[in-house]
């Protein structure tokens, strides 16, 4: 017998109500895992992809929420050029599509000489003409997904395409695009001139300066928005909304759990107040007696947060493969993460023991022996 | 030079909120090794003066005292009764998702950090209330007398100096309550510790070595021979 025993023991006397206990903890962190895990999925996909393709510093409109939606200049990519410290700019137009299928794929064009191009692993074929304006090149899992395969035809926006190689990427994102020459893909959104971003590499002595270099920028540019690529994810307003929304919905969620302690571990020591009595007379200080139902409330957390993250990776895995989403994200979940939702967890677990332990540490042992 | 009573009270009264009057002005000194039967009714104060001797409860007027000190009220007592006091209810009060060894053991818990140690005292006990093949069963397995052996056991969990006992045979049967009392009194005989049982049995009372006998809250003076006995107040 050791001092979890008695804690352990009584948990496992009132088995449902601790398992209803302990699965309310795991519904929060669940959605808590999923919610976060989604989110940071869509940053780290981002980064990871910007990163692949030499990108240090991005460049969107000024004051932008929804990227897709806002445009630049193309024109300005030789201005910001000319720019210390900056050694190549690179335009995107991005947008998303459905396709016959139901499925969503990402476009995206990209300028005849972007250093884009050479980021790509052509899996099958080969890349697009840049002056063809009809062919393209499709990731892996749209071309899997659609039975597609070079030499064949796709109806992207009511206009056939050509299907000119498949390439295969890390990115999960990546691997569902659909990428076409950026004229082409100006045309087909009657956007022309117009891109999404800009993407900066820098000159090899600048990527130590690139908060200089973005100084620089800001001020020669003072309508543009410029982001090292990795803070890309925190300074995006959108990914910003979505990261405090899932952060509220799970902090409501916790806050549920906690009070769900409470209740049973209030229940728990009106229950057992004869044994609090009992265990106050034989020797158990009132310390002692406020760990026993404190413990109970984080073995009741440990356990609902190990099922919670087990049911959140389950669920986050499941919402990334449901159609439309599937491929649109990647988990984005570090090992960090979920030790620091562990933690977080049971600090919450033990605030909420906080007052049922305060009252069974309050009882009268006298009236406690007394009680029924 | 004299040792101090193991267990005394001064003018001790203990009065609820709900203006009742438990104890009135009791004064009472048990000597260490001693064996004392508390005698009365239903109601007279027996169980309220066994916790004020251990410190559960605490008096409205006067002191109490163990081995000559007057302990605090808070983790004072709560020290004696893990090291130096063993409490017996008539209800036994063991925990019923334990086993018999591991009730023995929750006195041990914040005593004796090995648990191998603890386990292994607790298993002596037990086989010195003869209770070694029932060690792994639940108190729902054991019958009122094995219950009352375990919870003696319980008792002695850290070798107590005193063991106060509150009507120990009260759920038992006559031939039971004997045998609890015989374990009681070869505890109180071998190991020398002080006795202190409140009953209401008068065989039970008359093996203790002296009687203190209560009403309405009030100790009794020894009554003469054919008369009842008269308060000491």
């Amino acid at each position: 017998m050791h001092l979890l025993t008695l804690p352990l023991r009584n948990l496992a006397r009132r088995r449902t109500r601790s398992l209803l206990t302990a699965a309310g903890v795991a519904v929060a962190i669940g959605g808590l895992i999923a919610l976060i895990g989604t989110v940071r999925g869509l940053e780290r996909g981002w980064t990871a992809k910007l990163a692949r393709q030499g990108t240090d510093i991005v460049v969107v409109r000024k004051g932008t929420v929804e990227i897709m939606s806002a445009t630049l200049d193309e024109r300005l990519a030789p201005e910001i050029a000319r720019r210390p410290g900056v050694a190549e700019v690179s335009g995107e137009l991005i947008d998303l599509i459905d396709l016959d299928n139901g499925e969503m794929v990402v476009l995206a064009g990209w300028p005849a000489n972007s250093r884009f191009w050479n980021s790509l692993r052509v899996q099958a074929g080969r890349l697009p003409t840049p002056d063809s304006g009809k062919e393209i090149i499709i990731g892996q899992a749209t071309a899997d997904a659609l039975g597609k395969k070079p030499g064949m035809s796709i109806v992207l926006g009511g206009r056939e395409f050509f299907i000119a190689g498949v390439f295969t990427q890390r990115e999960v994102l990546a691997n569902w695009g659909v990428i076409m020459p950026l004229a082409s893909l100006q045309s087909l959104l009657e956007k022309q001139g117009r891109v999404t971003t800009f993407s900066l590499s820098l000159e090899p002595s600048a990527p130590s300066f690139v908060s200089s270099v973005i100084a620089d920028l800001r001020q020669s540019f003072p309508t543009l928005s410029f982001s090292a690529t990795a803070e890309v994810g925190e300074n995006n307003s959108m990914l910003r909304v979505l990261r405090a929304s899932a952060w509220v919905v799970s902090l409501i969620a916790l806050a549920i759990a906690v009070v769900v302690i409470i209740n049973t571990l209030m229940m728990s020591v009106v229950e057992r107040t004869r044994e609090i009595g009992v265990l106050r007379a034989v020797g158990w200080r009132s310390r002692s007696i406020f760990a026993l139902v404190a413990a109970e409330g984080m073995l009741l957390t440990a356990i609902g947060t190990v099922a919670g993250i087990g049911l959140g990776l389950a669920t986050l895995h499941w919402v990334l493969t449901l159609s439309p989403l599937r491929g649109m994200l990647e988990a984005g979940l570090s090992a960090r993460i979920i030790g620091e939702v562990f933690g977080a967890a049971l600090v919450l677990g033990s605030a909420g023991s906080l007052i049922p332990a305060w009252r069974a540490l309050k009882l009268d042992p006298i009236q406690a022996l007394r009680s029924e | 030079m004299t040792a101090p009573p193991i267990l005394a009270l001064e003018g001790v009264s203990r009065r609820y909120a709900s203006e009742v009057t438990a104890l009135r002005d009791v004064t009472l000194q048990i000597a260490p090794g001693d064996s004392v039967a508390l005698r009365g009714p239903s109601g007279c104060g027996k169980s309220t003066l066994l916790h004020i001797l251990c410190g559960l409860d605490h008096p409205s007027v006067g002191r109490a005292f163990f081995a000559g000190r007057q302990p605090g009220n808070g983790g004072d007592w709560a020290q004696l009764r893990a090291t130096r006091i063993g409490f017996v209810f008539q209800a036994f009060h063991l925990l019923p998702m334990l086993s018999a060894v591991e009730n023995v053991q929750i006195p041990m818990l914040g005593v004796e950090r090995n648990a191998r140690a603890r386990r292994r005292r607790a298993e002596a006990l037990l086989e010195r209330v003869g209770l070694t093949a029932r060690a792994a069963h639940r108190p729902a397995q054991l019958s009122g007398g094995e219950c009352q052996r375990v919870a003696i056991a319980r008792s002695l969990a850290n070798g107590p100096d005193v063991i106060l006992a509150d009507e120990p045979t009260g759920n038992l049967d006559s031939l039971t309550s004997a045998a609890i009392f015989g374990l009681l009194a070869e505890i109180h005989d071998h190991d020398g510790v002080t006795l202190v049982i409140a009953t209401h049995d008068a065989a039970i009372a008359a093996l203790a070595r002296r009687t203190i006998h209560m009403l309405d809250g009030q100790l009794l003076a020894p009554a003469p021979p054919g008369a009842g006995p008269s308060c000491t107040c």
